[in-house]
C-alpha cells in the first residue's frame, strides 16, 4: 500500500493530477466511452429484440405436421423431465386474409389464442397501447367478435376502439377452389407489437372466433410455450425435435425466429469489441508517454528514493500504479460519460425519431446496461494500460541514483 | 578482509567515456574509516571526492575495486540486498537537498522508515523528535518550496538519521548555503557525531569548513594529495 500511497503523491503536482496525466485519462475516457456505449446498445438492442418476440411467440413456438392426423396432445409426447422445464403452455391459430376497409385493403396474418391460457404464456398485456387489454373477462364480447391491431395498421386504416373491421380470408371450397368470406369484428385496442413489420401485419382475436370464421379445425393447432429459463430454449426445441416429438410437431425457439439477425448482432458485438478495443490501445499509448514524461521529470526523485533503500524492482511497482491509476480514472470516467451518454439517447428516442423502426425493426430499443459488458471493457482497458506503463516502468528501474543525479 | 574498520575502500578505480575518450576520475583509491569518525575529504571540482562519496555509498560502482562494510564486500550483493542496506546503513546528504517536492517536512523525514516498512503511526514520533532537535517543530507541514535553504538542509539531515544509519555520507552539505547557515550546518554534523558517535564522511571544497573536522583526506585529479 505504501507503493501506492507514493505512485499516487509523485502523480500529482499540489493538489490536482498533472496536466499530462489528466490528459491521458480524458483520452483513456472517451474510448472507454465509445466501447461501453457500443456495447450497451448491441445488448439493448439483443435484449430489446429478445423480449419482443418473446411477448409474442413465448419461449418455443409448435407448429403442427398438417400431414399427421393425430389428436394426441403434444404434452402426452414428451418425457416427464422435459415437462418440468415447462411453465405454461397455449394453443393458437394462424390465417392469412385481408382487411378491407372504405376502399382500401391490407393484407395481414390473424392469430388466434385461447383466452384462458395465454395470458401465461405470452406477455401481450404489456403491449397494449390503446383499449381494453388483450383476453381480459370483460373484453371478450359474447355477440361480437373481439380483435386487437398493431399500431402502424391502425394509423393507415384510421381505426380506433370500438370501430368495426372487415376481414376476408379464403375459404377452401370444393366447387370453385376458393372463395372469399367475410367477418365483422370489432377493435378492441391497438397494440405495439415492438416491431414494424408486426405492427403492420398482426391481428389477434381469440382461437374460437378465428376457428369458427376462417374454418379451421383442431388438427391446425400449435402451441406457444413458456419454459423455466428462456435462454435454453434453442437447446429445448432441438431435443422437442429430435427426442420427442417424432415428428408430429416441429419446434422453434425464440431464437430461431430471427435466427440470422441474433447471430448477425451477436457477431457484431464482438467484432466492434475488438474494432473498439483499439481507441483504447491508441489511448494507452497517450498513458505510456505520460510515464516516459513521468520518469524523465523525476529522475531526481528516483534517485533520491532508491538512495534510501527502494529497489528496482519498487521503482517500476511506483511507475505501474501510475499508469494503472490513470487507467482506472479513465475506465470509471469513461463508464459515467458513456452512461450519461446512453441516457441521452433515452432521451432522444422519447422525444425525437432517432430509430428508424422500418429499418432497425424495432420500435423502441429499451437501454440495458449489462454487468459483464461493462467488467469486460474495464478488464480490457485495465490490461492495455497495464502493457503501456510495463516499458516506461522498466526504465524508471534501470535507472541508476548517479544517472538521475547527474541527470539534474 | 579485516573489519577492524567499519568502511573500507580498496584500490578504487572509476572510469567515464565519452565517445571513445576515457576519463579517469578516481585513480587506485584505498580508504578505511573506523566506527564515529568524523572525516572531511577535501578537494576542488573535478577531484573525484563525490564520484568517491557516492562509490562508498553504493549509489554507483566502481570501475575496479572493491568497498567493504564491517569486512563484507557490498557490491557482491544484488539490488534487493544493497538498497535494504543504503536504507538500514546509510544515511545521505547532498547539496541540493532532494527533499521530495510532493511531500511535507514530516513526511520527507519518515521517508526512509516508511520504505523499510514501518507505518506511519510507529515512525511519526521518531520523525517529530528528529523535526524538534532541528529545531524545525513548527515547519513539519510545510513543503519543501515553502522552507528556506538552511531549513531544507536541516530536514535532510533529519531524514539521514530517521534509521539510526551508522554512516552519514555527506556531499558539500552547505555548498548550497550561505557562510552563516553553513556554520549552523558544519556545528550540527560534530554535534551529532560527539553525542551520536556517529561515523561521518564529508566531502567539500570549502577550507574553512573541512579545517573543524578531526581528519582531513586531500584529494586532487583522483589520487589522494
Amino acid at each position: 500500500m505504501f507503493y501506492f500511497w507514493l505512485a499516487l503523491r509523485t502523480m500529482k503536482t499540489g493538489k490536482n493530477f498533472s496536466l499530462t496525466a489528466v490528459l491521458s485519462i480524458i483520452g483513456l475516457a472517451l474510448g472507454v466511452a465509445c466501447m461501453v456505449v457500443s456495447m450497451v446498445v448491441l445488448t439493448s438492442y439483443l435484449g430489446t429484440l429478445k423480449k419482443t418476440v418473446i411477448d409474442i411467440y413465448g419461449d418455443i413456438n409448435l407448429v403442427k405436421n398438417i400431414s399427421v392426423s393425430s389428436d394426441k396432445s403434444f404434452m402426452d409426447s414428451i418425457s416427464p423431465d422435459l415437462q418440468k422445464s415447462i411453465v405454461a403452455h397455449t394453443p393458437f391459430l394462424n390465417s392469412s386474409a385481408i382487411v378491407v376497409q372504405k376502399g382500401k385493403m391490407s393484407a395481414v396474418f390473424v392469430q388466434g389464442f385461447d383466452s384462458k391460457t395465454v395470458n401465461k404464456v405470452l406477455n401481450l398485456g404489456s403491449r397494449l397501447v390503446e383499449g381494453e387489454k388483450p383476453f381480459s373477462a370483460e373484453s371478450i364480447d359474447q355477440e361480437h367478435s373481439s380483435i386487437w391491431i398493431g399500431r402502424r395498421l391502425a394509423e393507415q386504416f384510421g381505426f380506433k376502439q370500438g370501430d368495426t373491421l372487415n376481414l376476408v380470408v379464403p375459404i377452401d371450397s370444393s366447387i370453385d377452389n376458393f372463395k372469399p368470406k367475410l367477418k365483422k369484428f370489432i377493435v378492441k385496442g391497438v397494440m405495439s407489437f415492438g416491431r414494424y413489420d408486426y405492427d403492420l401485419r398482426y391481428l389477434i382475436t381469440d382461437v374460437e372466433s378465428l376457428k369458427s370464421f376462417a374454418e379451421l379445425s383442431d388438427k391446425n393447432y400449435g402451441y406457444r410455450i413458456k419454459i423455466k429459463d428462456s435462454d435454453l430454449a434453442s437447446d429445448f426445441a432441438l431435443k422437442l425435435n429430435q427426442d420427442e416429438l417424432s415428428g408430429d410437431y416441429w419446434a422453434s425457439s425464440w431464437r430461431s425466429i430471427n435466427a440470422n439477425l441474433f447471430a448477425a448482432a451477436d457477431y457484431e458485438k464482438i467484432i466492434i469489441f475488438f474494432v473498439l478495443l483499439i481507441i483504447i490501445i491508441v489511448a494507452c499509448f497517450n498513458v505510456s508517454s505520460t510515464l516516459f514524461v513521468n520518469v524523465l521529470g523525476q529522475f531526481r526523485d528516483i534517485a533520491v528514493l532508491k538512495s534510501m533503500g527502494v529497489t528496482a524492482k519498487n521503482i517500476k511497482k511506483i511507475f505501474i500504479y501510475q499508469g494503472l491509476i490513470i487507467g482506472f480514472m479513465g475506465y470509471i470516467s469513461g463508464v459515467i460519460l458513456g452512461g450519461l451518454c446512453c441516457y441521452m439517447f433515452i432521451y432522444a428516442q422519447e422525444n425525437l425519431n432517432v430509430l428508424n423502426s422500418q429499418v432497425y425493426k424495432l420500435e423502441q430499443l429499451v437501454i440495458t446496461f449489462d454487468v459483464v459488458d461493462i467488467l469486460a471493457v474495464g478488464f480490457a482497458s485495465m490490461f492495455i494500460c497495464f502493457l503501456a506503463t510495463l516499458i516506461p516502468a522498466i526504465k524508471g528501474g534501470k535507472l541508476t541514483p548517479m544517472k538521475g543525479f547527474r541527470y539534474e | 578482509m579485516s573489519n577492524e574498520f567499519l568502511i573500507s575502500a580498496k584500490n578504487i578505480s572509476k572510469s567515464f567515456f565519452q565517445g571513445e575518450k576515457e576519463l579517469q576520475v578516481l585513480k587506485g583509491i584505498d580508504l578505511n574509516v573506523q566506527q564515529g569518525e568524523a572525516l572531511c575529504i577535501l578537494g576542488g571540482s573535478g577531484a573525484g571526492k563525490s564520484t568517491l562519496l557516492h562509490i562508498l555509498g553504493t549509489l554507483d560502482t566502481p570501475s575496479a575495486g572493491n568497498v567493504y562494510f564491517k569486512g563484507e564486500n557490498l557490491f557482491s550483493k544484488n539490488d534487493e540486498d544493497l538498497a535494504k542496506f543504503r536504507n538500514k546503513h546509510l544515511g545521505f546528504i547532498f547539496q541540493f537537498h532532494h527533499l521530495l517536492s510532493e511531500f511535507n517536512a514530516l513526511e520527507n523525514i519518515m521517508m526512509p522508515a516508511r520504505i523499510d516498512g514501518v507505518s506511519k503511526q510507529d515512525c511519526k514520533a521518531r520523525a517529530e523528535e528528529l523535526l524538534e532537535q532541528m529545531g524545525l517543530s513548527d515547519r513539519a507541514t510545510h513543503y519543501p518550496t515553502e522552507l528556506s535553504g538552511g531549513e531544507k538542509q536541516r530536514i535532510a539531515i533529519a531524514r539521514a538519521l530517521m534509521q539510526s544509519p551508522d554512516i552519514i555520507l555527506a556531499d558539500e552539505p552547505t555548498g548550497n548555503l550561505d557562510s552563516a547557515n553553513g556554520r549552523v550546518i558544519r556545528d550540527l554534523f560534530l554535534d551529532l557525531q560527539r553525542r551520536l558517535n556517529l561515523t561521518i564522511i564529508v566531502v567539500t571544497h570549502d577550507q574553512k569548513f573541512a579545517s573543524s573536522f578531526p581528519k582531513t583526506l586531500h584529494m586532487k585529479d583522483g589520487v589522494w594529495n
